[in-house]
Order: C-alpha cells, then sequence, then structure tokens
C-alpha cells in the first residue's frame, strides 16, 4: 500500500477537508462501509456534519485510534481523556455530536455523548431545553401521568 | 409552555433517546415517563427494563434494594435516606400501596411482587416507576371475607420469579387450603399476565409445606437474590445472607453477606426491611 492510500480526505458539509489516516477514519463503520464499496475515491464528502463537529469527532477517533493501536495509554488515561472531552461542550455541539456519531455510526463515540447528556441534564425542564421537546400528551391523559405520578414519588 | 417550533427531538433518531434514558439516574428517569407518549411507552417496555437492567449492572454492579413497609410518615428525617455508599446510588421510592400485608422476600430482573388485601396486587419496578396491578387471587379473596367475619387467617407464602420458557413473570402464592375449608391441605395459585387470570396449580401437595401457626419469627428468610435461591439468617446484630449454589453435582452454601444491623438501622431507620438484589 502505498503512502497516499493510507490517508483519506474527509469533507463536510461547509467544504472544510480534513486529511486523515484511513485507521482514523475506518472506525465509522459509515465511513468503512463506503470505503468497502469503493463508491468513492479518496474523498469522502459527509453531508450531514459540519466542519466543527468533524473536526472534535477526527480528535476522538484519533485518540482511540492511536490507543487501540499500541495500547500506550492505559484504559484509565482514555477513560479521563473522553470525560475532559465532553466535559465543556455546550449543549448545542453536544447534541450535533450525537447526530454526527448516530450517522457516521461510530458506536462508542454515540454511548459517550448520550452518556454526557444524561449526566448533565437532570430535570425534565433541562431535557425540555435540551431536546425542545413537544408534549404530546392530552389535558386528560397528562392528568392521568399525573396521578400515576402521585402514585410512585421520590423523597 | 411548550415551543411549537421543529423539535430537536424530532432529529434526533430514537435510538440515541433511548441510549440516553437508559444512563439517565433512577430518579429522573421515573419523571421522565411523563415527557411524551412515545418516551412512556419506551420507558415501560419490556426491551427497556432488560437493557436498563445490563446498563446498571454493568456501571455498579448489581442493585441491592431495601424494601421498608413502615410507613414513615413525615416525621422522616430525608436526610437521613439520602446516604451514597462508593459509588452507588442510594434513592427512595415511596409507593402508596406500601402498607402493604405482604411482600414477597425476593425479587427478579428488579421486580417486585408486592401484595394487599385491600387494595389490588402490583408488580413493580422500582428503577423506572413502572408497575402493573392486578385482580385478587382466589385465597385473598377469601381472606377478606374471612378478615370482615373476623376469622382466623392461615398462613401464605408468596413467590416471584420468571417462567424461563416463555420468559413471562409470575407471581404464586401458596398456603394452607385445608385450614380454609378447601379439599386440598396445600394449594398453589399462579398468576398469568397473558390471560390476566389466576389458576390453580392442581395438586400442589397433599403435605402442609407451611406451619399451622401464624408465624412472626423472621429470623430465617428464603429469598431470591440475582436469580438465586437464597437464605438469610437473623442473629442480631448480625444478618448473614447464604446464596445456593450448584456446580458439577456440588451442592453447597455459600455465604455473601454479612450485614451489620446496627450499622442498617442507623442508615435506614428500619430494621426489619426486605432485602433484595
Amino acid at each position: 500500500m502505498s503512502k497516499s492510500e493510507k490517508k483519506i480526505v474527509l469533507k463536510s458539509l461547509d467544504n472544510e477537508a480534513f486529511e486523515v489516516e484511513k485507521a482514523v477514519a475506518l472506525q465509522s463503520q459509515t465511513i468503512w462501509v463506503m470505503c468497502e464499496d469503493k463508491c468513492v475515491g479518496n474523498e469522502i464528502p459527509l453531508e450531514n456534519v459540519t466542519g466543527q463537529i468533524l473536526a472534535k469527532v477526527i480528535d476522538y477517533c484519533k485518540k482511540h485510534a492511536v490507543v487501540d493501536g499500541d495500547g500506550d495509554e492505559s484504559s484509565e488515561e482514555l477513560k479521563n481523556w473522553d470525560t475532559e472531552f465532553t466535559k465543556n461542550m455546550d449543549q448545542s455541539t453536544l447534541f450535533n455530536m450525537i447526530l454526527a456519531a448516530n450517522y457516521l455510526n461510530i458506536k462508542s463515540l454515540l454511548n459517550l455523548t448520550c452518556q454526557a447528556v444524561a449526566d448533565k441534564t437532570k430535570t425534565i425542564d433541562e431535557f425540555h431545553t435540551f431536546l425542545n421537546i413537544e408534549n404530546n400528551f392530552t389535558p386528560e391523559e397528562e392528568a392521568q401521568i399525573c396521578q400515576e405520578n402521585l402514585w410512585a414519588f421520590d423523597d | 409552555m411548550v415551543k411549537r417550533h421543529r423539535s430537536r427531538v424530532e432529529l434526533l433518531p430514537h435510538d440515541a433517546v433511548e441510549i440516553i434514558l437508559e444512563r439517565v439516574p433512577g430518579k429522573s428517569l421515573r419523571r421522565f415517563r411523563s415527557v411524551s407518549k412515545r418516551w412512556k411507552s419506551t420507558i415501560d417496555s419490556r426491551r427497556f427494563h432488560e437493557q436498563q437492567l445490563i446498563r446498571r449492572r454493568q456501571s455498579r454492579g448489581a442493585d441491592m434494594l431495601l424494601v421498608s413497609i413502615v410507613d414513615y410518615g413525615e416525621d422522616c428525617d430525608p436526610g437521613r435516606m439520602r446516604t451514597v455508599l462508593g459509588s452507588s446510588e442510594i434513592w427512595t421510592v415511596s409507593f402508596s400501596i406500601l402498607t402493604t400485608d405482604e411482600v414477597c422476600h425476593g425479587s427478579c430482573d428488579g421486580l417486585l411482587f408486592l401484595s394487599h388485601f385491600y387494595k389490588q396486587n402490583v408488580v413493580i419496578n422500582p428503577a423506572t416507576g413502572w408497575h402493573q396491578s392486578f385482580l385478587h387471587s382466589c385465597f385473598q379473596q377469601l381472606c377478606v371475607y374471612r378478615l370482615k367475619k373476623g376469622l382466623q387467617l392461615t398462613p401464605c407464602k408468596l413467590g416471584f420469579g420468571k417462567d424461563k420458557s416463555t420468559g413471562t413473570y409470575k407471581p404464586v402464592l401458596l398456603y394452607n387450603s385445608s385450614e380454609l375449608g378447601l379439599d386440598s391441605v396445600t394449594s398453589c395459585e399462579v398468576f398469568d399476565f397473558s390471560t390476566n387470570a389466576w389458576r390453580y396449580v392442581l395438586h400442589a401437595s397433599s403435605y402442609q409445606i407451611i406451619t399451622c401457626q401464624l408465624s412472626h419469627c423472621r429470623d430465617i428468610i428464603m429469598s431470591t437474590l440475582d436469580n438465586r435461591l437464597c437464605v438469610s439468617e437473623k442473629n442480631w446484630p448480625t444478618q448473614v445472607i447464604w446464596s445456593f449454589v450448584s456446580s458439577g453435582g456440588n451442592k453447597t452454601w455459600e455465604k455473601i453477606c454479612s450485614i451489620d444491623l446496627t450499622q442498617i438501622f442507623f442508615v435506614t431507620g428500619n430494621p426489619n426491611g426486605h432485602w433484595n438484589q
């Protein structure tokens, strides 16, 4: 395999190009399938991910590719890195990371970002803000849920 | 009021929502049932129950469930109930039914079976807030009748398990039926959720299995912990729990834990709770 074949170019929605090692990119099942199918050249357009998010996804993949490869870092260190990685992400970044992880099909990143949301949002109000959820209960149904919640309540 | 513009939740794949919900702490989870219909049906689903159970075990080991049938009322200091031991999460869920007559000693997959003479029976998942009520058994109807007439009650044992072949959960009642004027000595009733009815296990036993007297001695309790038969022996101030181990023809009792009841009293305020795992 020549040197150029080991590299791959990922192009974001806003036409930002990232050249990465193939081993890094292939952590995405979506990219893996695209490469297997040989339906793309060395440049892969990712129409659902912005450059800002893609840069973060690549950071994550680089970190995890290195560790999986030579086992230099302990899993403890990797865990700490993961925690730091999501710690200061704002809600909108976190939301877009989940969408990207889902679209690119990177299971561990999806789990990590979902865990971060679960850790950060403790109340229904916070979830409503995070997801702009629409409550689709009718007033009658809502009254029933309230009654059910009286049935079991937390101290 | 909730905004009516296009919501992010429509953009977020429901798979991701499920992954988030599986990781949300129990207290929030029970509240999230009222977010939307889809979330409620997700949280109440069998699949979610199984996933969440696996998740909880992975993240902090098996849960210890302490069921107290004592009503603390408003005098209870809630601060004392919220203790954090190591990485474990401790929370308290109160069910209004918990002035119950009986709690089954043992849970199955984190579910509890509670029975009540004046209210309906119920199977509860304390982790998600899901619960399902069901009818009284023939035995319980007889008991209500006898209670009203001031007649003596006969002891019964509750059981709760999972039918491994069908995957359905089954509440079980075992009691001395001869004392109730029935033909058989010991009767056994099993509730079937698919038909929503109790049925008799015919000829359960021609022997008396449960002692005659209503026993108040709680020193030895048989129960199911982590889907294994266990015996708890209480010898103040220590409670020892043994687990039945059967492997390769060897059948032994293995000590799984020893609890200092004076500490339990401090943590929960009630040394007579029922342990489940």
